[in-house]
């Protein structure tokens, strides 16, 4: 549509148009010829008049003004008496004939002009209606190239274009190479042809015509357009493109700017987990240090040495002490183990009962404060996993649960059999239990529970985790009802659910 | 002088209970009275209730910053504050003293320096052993006479000099900071002072010092300040 109204504002009379005319003035003529009597010379005069603006709707002013000359000969020779002369005899006939052939002539302009006026109207609504179009369409883009597949889109509807764009770098100044759009269209000597027109501003209007992408801040990158060679590429069309062009610079900016804002965003994620994960260590080692180095220079005091009783005290948080740090260096070397792909499962067929046994056991000075209560159901089937590292994982579940249950009270085991023939280990602690939207959450690396008391890294329950889940297992947590927090191991009866 | 000391009341705000397990094993071998709390709230209860002579006060607390908490206190108690800090956060331990914390001791720390620190505050704020005349090493000083003594040999200084000495004297065993200096010497803490400080600082410690660029008496705390340093 676009297409056929461009090309009529900018066509020149075509010898149809002539024909048209001719045709017409002929049929007039034929048919009022044989009744000319009849109805008088001076009604066929009408008709022809009539005919004038009738005809300067569909044709052009040339065409007009040549109906309305040949009108005013045919008139003149065949229908005014003396009739086959040109001579005039009565004054009002001359005055007639010159009356019509102003008439004629006068109207034929104005609606040819009028016609050329909604014209142009109608193209520059279609224009706008074009734009718009396109405004809408890169509005729904969600990233550089998706802008710029849809520009090639409307480029190749509208103009049978084909295009290419080159961007900045995004660090440094420069064009980049990396093409969008047609990189069919991408060679070393386009881009060469692009450089300047990016670096010098100016269009080149040779083979592609390269535009500068510009804005307030300078240039953003270069649009190259290749048209189809069929196509005329008039004044129209070039203020057209322009304006496309403009509106490709404003969503490719949007776009660049929305990548560099994400961008920005990752980094201070990842900055902030670093400061995060950083914090949490150095505070986890930093704390048993302070204990060691306070601990020997009390034990290096007359006074304090002096007394057996506080002596074995600080022997005892020594111990701990140490005991802390090598949990803490355990997490890190279990957690780069699994992290580094260096981690396989070793797995034998063992009692449920003896696994929850050997995770106890190797804990039991951590259980002096709390009551620990251990139950396992009877005929549990065994299971096969890795002994060590699924130990591990009980352990680091226990360790949270002691952690975060007040000393005096209770810490559950309970192992039982699911309704689906599954392996269930269940430890329930007598803590706080975790706000809901937490709970995902708590097996991600690094995780702490916002607000909860300091000591943890984060990472012993993602080390469970990652140890149940290469059993094939599940592992999950709930709020228990009454408070505190109960965390699920499910396994298969072979490791294989 | 020791005996002087005991039976001071000493409070301990740490979130990390083994920590404060053995802080109390610590001072109570050394006769101190010792409570000990978990988080910023209880402290200020606890300091309200107990009335502490000293206050440890760690500054990473997971309930409240141990500056606000610092900060709240010195609105209505002058009671000698010293905190526990980490390694790197010297700009945490000057705004620390800024806020009116009395001394840092910095984590992993070393208990006979605790000690010494507890000692000092305890000193300053119960003004024991005071007198015009300081004598510490081979360093002697006469406030009353102005007079700076090394190794019974009188020493001349400034007066600029000496009002700086004297400041230190009697702040001794006290961190004192770039800033606090520079307010009571210059009467102003601008930055252009900061640079005249480290001089007449260098030209004091040619005075008073035995290798004035390995400092014993005047000894620098990074970023921090300066603090005359005496044998506890």
């Amino acid at each position: 549509m676009e297409k056929s109204s461009l090309e009529i504002a900018a066509a020149k009379p075509r010898v149809v148009e002539f024909l048209v005319a001719f045709a017409t003035t002929s049929v007039i003529a034929g048919l009022s010829y044989p009744i000319s009597h009849a109805i008088g010379y001076q009604t066929v005069g009408f008709l022809f008049l009539m005919s004038i603006p009738v005809l300067s709707i569909f044709i052009g002013r040339g065409p007009v003004l040549f109906a309305a000359l040949l009108n005013f000969v045919v008139w003149n020779y065949f229908f005014i008496p003396p009739v086959m002369t040109f001579h005039i005899t009565r004054l009002h006939d001359l005055i007639a004939l010159f009356a019509y052939l102003g008439v004629a002539v006068s109207s034929g302009i104005l609606v040819t002009r009028i016609r050329t006026n909604q014209l142009v109207l109608a193209k520059s609504q279609e224009r706008i209606r074009l734009i718009n179009s396109f405004l809408v369409s890169l509005n729904n883009a969600g990233s550089i190239r998706d802008v710029v597949r849809r520009t090639q889109e409307v480029m190749s509807k509208q103009f049978g274009a084909e295009i290419i764009v080159f961007l900045k770098e995004k660090e440094g100044s420069g064009l980049s190479r990396k093409a969008f759009g047609n990189t069919e269209l991408f060679s070393e000597a386009e881009y060469d042809l692009a450089l300047p027109v990016f670096e010098g501003n100016h269009v080149v209007l040779s083979g592609l015509q390269y535009y500068p992408l510009t804005v307030q801040r300078g240039n953003i990158g270069v649009i190259g357009i290749q048209f189809n060679e069929l196509r005329n590429k008039d004044e129209e069309t070039l203020l057209l493109v322009r304006s496309f062009a403009a509106q490709l610079t404003s969503a490719l900016d949007r776009e660049i700017n929305i990548d560099i804002a994400k961008e920005k965003e990752i980094y201070m994620e990842s900055q902030k987990l670093f400061q995060t994960v950083l914090n949490s260590v150095s505070h986890e080692l930093r704390t048993p240090i302070s204990i060691i180095t306070a601990a020997v220079s009390t034990l290096d005091d007359e006074n304090t040495a002096a007394n057996p009783e506080t002596r074995k005290l600080i022997c005892a948080e020594l111990n701990s002490a140490a005991q802390r740090l090598n949990v803490l260096v355990e997490n890190i070397l279990d957690m780069s183990k699994i992290d580094s792909g260096y981690f396989h499962l070793n797995r034998q067929i063992c009692d449920t009962a003896d696994l929850i046994g050997v995770a106890v056991n190797g804990m039991k000075s951590e259980f002096i404060h709390h009551n620990l209560r251990v139950n396992i159901a009877e005929n549990l089937p065994p299971v096969s996993v890795d002994l060590h590292w699924f130990k591990q994982a009980i352990v680091n579940i226990l360790h949270n649960s002691i952690f975060y249950t007040p000393a005096g009270s209770d810490i559950f085991i309970e192992a039982y059999t699911s309704e689906d023939g599954l392996v269930v280990l269940e430890i329930l602690d007598s803590g706080t239990g975790v706000p809901e939207h937490s709970i995902k959450k708590l097996f991600e690396k690094f995780y702490r529970v916002p607000g909860s008391k300091s000591g943890g890294t984060g990472l012993g329950l993602t080390i469970a985790k990652a140890i149940v889940e290469a059993h094939k297992g599940i592992i999950f947590a709930k709020n228990r009802e009454g408070g505190g927090l109960s965390v699920f191991i499910i396994i298969g009866k072979n490791g294989n659910e | 002088m020791n005996d002087l000391l005991t039976r001071f009341k000493i409070l301990i705000v740490d979130d990390e209970s083994q920590i404060r397990r053995l802080l109390r094993i610590s001072l109570e071998a050394n006769e101190f009275k010792v409570f000990d709390v978990g988080t910023g709230k209880e402290g200020i209860l606890a300091v309200t209730m107990s009335r502490p002579d000293v206050i440890l006060l760690d500054l990473g607390l997971p309930d409240e910053d141990g500056l606000e908490i610092l900060k709240k206190l010195r609105e209505w108690s002058t009671v000698p504050v010293i905190v526990l800090t980490v390694e790197d956060s010297e700009q945490i331990k000057v705004k620390a003293l800024d806020l009116g914390a009395d001394d840092y001791v910095t984590k992993p720390f070393n208990t006979a320096e605790l000690l010494a620190r507890i000692r000092v505050a305890i000193r300053h704020s119960f003004k024991i052993g005071e007198s015009p005349v300081f004598k510490d090493g081979d360093l002697e000083v006469d406030l009353g006479l102005r007079q700076v003594k090394m190794k019974d040999q009188e020493i001349k200084l400034t007066a600029l000099e000496y009002s700086i000495l004297a400041l230190f004297i009697r702040n001794a065993g006290k961190v004192l900071t770039h800033n606090y200096i520079m307010r009571e010497i210059w009467g102003n803490p601008y930055a252009e002072n900061a640079q005249n400080l480290r001089v007449h600082v260098a030209q004091l410690r040619k005075k008073i010092e035995k290798n004035p660029s390995i400092p014993e008496i005047l000894v620098t705390e990074s970023g921090v300040g300066y603090r005359l340093k005496v044998l506890v």
